[in-house]
């Protein structure tokens, strides 16, 4: 039995919980408290978690965090659970799906008591990642009557598995490592006395009688909450990749990685191909090899590297080559991925014969972007926008994060694909606009808004490197008057939106 | 020309093809956006008019042929009327003796049959069900995309993102219609545009009685095939079915007003939950993957409107399906191709749904609506 | 420049960057290094600094030093969250040292003997850790390396198990 498991780290020092013992299809796996299943399952060297439903193919974790579906798993007599983000328990009892899961058991299940509650808010925030938590710090301070919600069962989002130190400012963490912050902010949020922290909790939707969330852990709660504002964090998910074998297992998102290695201390593979130079492609490298795992190459399709200088120079001197004008085009392997095969790609994107090289990986990394998580935004009823610059989908918004429901704000990943840093400023810049909407304002707040908003596009979004970020940022605003207008319009014609916060109230 | 590219347009499109008239259909977003692709998916014939009955039993012959054709998903896995109170058993004994007598085999069954039907289902609240073998259901999916690529290599036009603006009329004759993408000229022009029929006859003021009526459905995520009926609870107005994917689509009629927005409502949630959770309570452990809204539009009778309009050279009229319009499609395109091509259809029931009922106060009975 | 495709500084642009100091400079005694090319809004390093000597016009420009208030005392090395900060000295006869951050395993013990890499990751010889701190998480490590190629040390592998 193969030990994943990384017991010494330079930067992390793994804060293991009680050692407990599940049963996975008949055998004993050990774990500790606090661990996903899938770590646990990880470390003792399970690789395939689910079977395709056609075909039988193996497939893999890929995202880790809850966000795709190749993980669905019975625990406990309980179909397609996200054994990625569900905790392992002592005695519980695992198994992997083949195809789709069968229902109709009888039995002792679904006596979960399930208690059902109306809560009364100002402001709601959804998602507890940098964004979120800002917002929720904002609230706190201003004595706002709010809620925070967050899926996972820690709070800071992804920062919880950044272990390199931050950029930026000091007034926004800059030269702190992501788990540091994200440890730091939520301690803070915890002792507010007026922002409940729901973690375990997934809001499902806007309805016309509130915001559903159900909480699973500790209590099972399905909560209706009223609010007057709502700020929605909800940040984003990795793409995937079109190539051969893309779906074998050790196939997985650069951000799966981290989770596995950073969060819980297990080493996702021996030997890894990255692919995408961007600072995500970058960072995981080097990461990578801080948790012992060799990385054989980054590839980037396009010509240059996509990310910063600085990052790519960290592993180029510890001797990972970038192949630039690369792709990797197939995987290969029979349970897991023995090999990696790149070309190289000519200008107009096409493949040129005699230039496959092969890697003898058992890890592919996928780190080639990614897509702001907009359903709930979608299905509130925003008005939506395509921009590629901010990685898709994403909600039409004012300067002062407003969509075009009155009352719902959007901040950090969630309105546009872009860092830590702008995360944190837009959750403060939402919180401040939901506090004037709901007249908490003063004009020291709002002069404070206005240098986060000087800051964020006179200085910090002016540099050349994050331009890309800016040009989609502009194309997602528009000005207040026609935001006005819109509101205006929708209402004159019966289409206002009354999925809205308003009709909350 | 056909104005609405939802199964009915597509149908009719269809047909008229097999009687070698070729078609343009404009839509306003994507085939399939409106009603088609947020259906139940069911397919019957029990109903309680000898115009839906005789409707049905020609569509059910013509899925099977669409099955064979264009390689729809459709099969006979019938429908399940789960009863509760004795009034409606009542009622529905002579609902089958009257379907029975129009060659619809339905027929009144225990609870062990049902049990046998449905597995794993609570039956103690239970008097009886009613089961329709003849009935089954069929991919909304498979349909729109299947006979879309099938007209269009064909020669016929399917137009996206094409709205029809207005219909021009001279002399009491069509001449084409107006639309985003120009002028567009015909001497036939169907109207198969769900509610908007209603506001494009209006241009020409002619009142329509089709109001819509809001409607709501879920889908979880998909699982190993449990139950082949489509299940009606017929005390509470909901229906479940497990579509051919594995997923199990849940619908529950809630109080909505004719012609109000649809809200998303976790009143609907609750209802359908409760409802088939008694039924089936291993759903409680199932996990909810959409929620979507949209309309039945609703005639007074609950029959749809369909064929000529009076007076009006060249225009054609097949909305107000009431929640009906995807399983009556096939026939619908059927009807709807014969009254343009040869002024009658083969099914004469269907002499007995056009526009001009309303008006002269013939209208027809429908018992079996549910959802 | 070709440091965006190649992913490392060569000698042109060090010169074309200005990033190596004055000969007298080097001559002096250690003094920073930065490697940092490329305008990112980050500006860690001019408040890492207790003599200000790096300085940013706007957070995005690229970091100048003043070699005249820069004694290489080597604070900045662990802090740039870029990990692009060196201190070189020149000004001992017959060696170099070369100060650099680390934050892998085993940790530095003085004596140790590194595999010495270029900015481009290839090895360049051994060399000698005459010095290591930590500051939140990582390592500052001096080592002593042969003259000629103090400006090209940039990386270690400490070689022990």
């Amino acid at each position: 039995m193969s030990d994943r498991r990384i017991w010494s780290h330079p930067i992390i020092s793994f804060k293991r919980g009680k050692r407990i013992f599940f049963n996975f299809e008949g055998r004993l796996v050990e774990a500790y408290e606090g661990e996903s299943i899938i770590a646990a399952l990880y470390a003792i060297g399970v690789a395939t978690f689910s079977w395709s439903p056609r075909f039988k193919r193996p497939r893999g974790a890929f995202c880790m965090i809850g966000k795709c579906s190749s993980c669905l798993s019975t625990v406990n007599g309980v179909p397609n659970t996200r054994i990625c983000v569900e905790l392992a328990k002592e005695g519980a009892f695992i198994e992997r799906q083949r195809g789709p899961p069968s229902m109709g058991f009888e039995g002792p299940l679904f006596n979960n008591q399930v208690e059902k509650v109306e809560a009364a808010v100002d402001l709601l925030i959804i998602g507890g990642g940098p964004a979120g938590l800002h917002a929720a710090l904002t609230a706190s301070v201003l004595g706002i009557k709010a809620a925070l919600v967050d899926e996972g069962a820690r709070l800071g989002g992804q920062l919880i598995k950044q272990t390199h130190k931050f950029f930026g400012t000091r007034d926004y963490y800059g030269g702190a490592r992501g788990f540091e912050i994200a440890e730091k902010l939520s301690e803070n949020i915890e002792e507010s006395p007026n922002v409940p922290v729901y973690r375990n909790a997934t809001a499902y939707g806007f309805f016309s009688e509130g915001v559903g969330v159900i909480v699973r852990y500790p209590k099972p709660m399905n909560i209706v909450f009223k609010p007057r504002a709502v700020i929605v964090c909800t940040g984003a998910m990795e793409r995937g990749l079109e190539f051969e074998n893309n779906d074998l297992p050790g196939v997985m998102g650069a951000g799966g990685a981290q989770t596995l290695m950073n969060r819980y201390g297990v080493r996702p593979g021996d030997k890894a191909l990255v692919v995408g130079s961007g600072n995500v492609g970058l960072i995981v490298s080097y990461q990578l090899l801080q948790a012992g795992v060799k990385v054989g190459a980054v590839v980037e399709i396009a010509h240059s590297i996509g990310g910063w200088f600085v990052h790519a120079a960290k592993v180029v001197r510890l001797g990972v080559p970038i192949y630039l004008g690369h792709s990797i085009v197939r995987a290969m392997g029979s349970e897991r991925v023995e090999e990696a095969v790149i070309q190289a790609f000519d200008g107009e994107m096409n493949p040129i014969p005699g230039t496959e090289k092969q890697f003898n990986v058992d890890l592919v990394l996928l780190a080639v972007g990614l897509m702001p998580d907009y359903t709930i935004l979608s299905q509130a009823g925003c008005v939506m926008k395509w921009v590629s610059e901010l990685g898709g989908l994403v909600p039409v918004r004012t300067m002062y994060l407003e969509t075009s429901i009155p009352g719902l704000y959007v901040a950090g990943d969630a309105a546009g694909i872009e860092e830590a840093t702008t995360a944190f400023i837009e959750g403060e810049i939402a919180a401040i606009s939901a506090a004037e909407k709901l007249g908490y304002a003063n004009a020291d707040l709002l002069r404070r808004r206005e240098k986060l908003l000087d800051f964020l596009w006179n200085e910090y979004r002016q540099a050349p490197v994050v331009e890309r970020a800016r040009v989609g940022k502009l194309k997602a605003i528009v000005s207040e008057e026609e935001m006005e207008e819109h509101w205006r319009r929708s209402i004159a014609n019966g289409l206002g939106s009354p999925r809205s916060p308003h009709i909350f109230q | 020309m056909i104005i609405g590219g939802g199964s009915t347009g597509l149908m009719i499109s269809y047909y008229l093809l097999k009687k070698g008239v070729k078609s343009v259909i404009a839509e306003r977003k994507y085939p399939g956006s409106g009603n088609t692709y947020k259906c139940a998916t069911g397919i019957r014939a029990s109903f309680t008019s000898r115009e839906h009955i005789a409707l049905m039993k020609r569509a059910i012959e013509l899925w099977s042929e669409l099955k064979d054709e264009l390689g729809v998903f459709y099969e006979r896995s019938g429908y399940l009327w789960l009863l509760s109170r004795e009034e409606d058993l009542r009622a529905f004994k002579t609902y089958v003796s009257f379907q029975n007598e129009h060659g619809v085999p339905t027929k009144v069954i225990d609870l062990s049959e049902v049990k046998r039907l449905a597995p794993t289902i609570v039956t103690k609240d239970l008097l009886a069900a009613v089961h329709d073998p003849l009935a089954g259901k069929a991919s909304p999916f498979d349909l729109v995309l299947q006979s879309w690529r099938f007209l269009v290599e064909k020669g016929c036009k399917v137009l996206m993102g094409v709205e029809a603006k207005k219909i021009l009329m001279s002399g009491g004759k069509v001449l084409g219609v107006e639309t985003s993408a120009g002028f567009i000229e015909s001497r036939a022009v169907v109207l198969a545009a769900a509610y908007d029929t209603v506001k494009m006859l209006k241009s020409l003021n002619i009142s329509v009685p089709i109001e819509p009526v809001p409607k709501h459905a879920f889908i979880t995520e998909a699982y190993r095939d449990l139950f082949k009926p489509l299940i009606i609870d017929w005390s509470t107005s909901s229906y479940v079915v497990q579509t051919h994917h594995g997923n199990f689509l849940v619908g529950s009629e809630i109080p909505e007003k004719p012609g109000d927005k649809p809200l998303s409502r976790l009143e609907f949630l609750r209802k359908a939950s409760k409802v088939w959770t008694k039924y089936f309570p291993w759903m409680k452990e199932a996990y909810l993957l959409r929620y979507w809204t949209g309309y039945y539009d609703t005639t007074p009778d609950h029959h749809p409107i369909i064929g000529p309009l009076d007076g009006l050279e060249g225009l054609y009229v097949a909305a107000g399906f009431s929640g009906h319009g995807f399983m009556m499609s096939p026939s619908v395109g059927e009807v709807m191709a014969d009254w343009i091509t040869e002024g009658r259809p083969k099914i004469l029931e269907a002499l007995n749904l056009s526009m001009s009922r309303f008006r002269e106060g013939r209208l027809v009975k429908e018992a079996a609506v549910f959802g | 420049m070709e440091f965006k495709k190649l992913g490392y500084l060569t000698q042109k642009d060090l010169e074309y960057l200005g990033i190596i100091p004055p000969s007298e400079r080097l001559k002096k005694g250690p003094v920073v290094i930065v490697e940092c090319p490329e305008e990112i809004p980050c500006d860690i390093c001019v408040y890492a600094c207790p003599y200000g000597a790096i300085s940013k016009e706007f957070i995005y420009s690229i970091p100048r030093v003043n070699w005249d208030k820069c004694n290489g005392c080597g604070v900045c090395v662990p802090q740039c969250p870029g990990l692009a900060m060196f201190v070189v000295d020149l000004s001992k006869n017959g060696v170099a040292y070369v100060t650099l951050p680390y934050e892998f395993l085993p940790e530095p013990v003085k004596g140790d003997v590194a595999a010495l890499l270029g900015r481009d990751g290839r090895e360049l010889g051994l060399g000698r850790v005459v010095k290591a701190w930590k500051y939140c998480g990582t390592w500052s490590i001096t080592v002593e390396v042969p003259r000629g190629i103090a400006m090209d040390v940039r990386a270690i592998w400490i070689q022990r198990k």
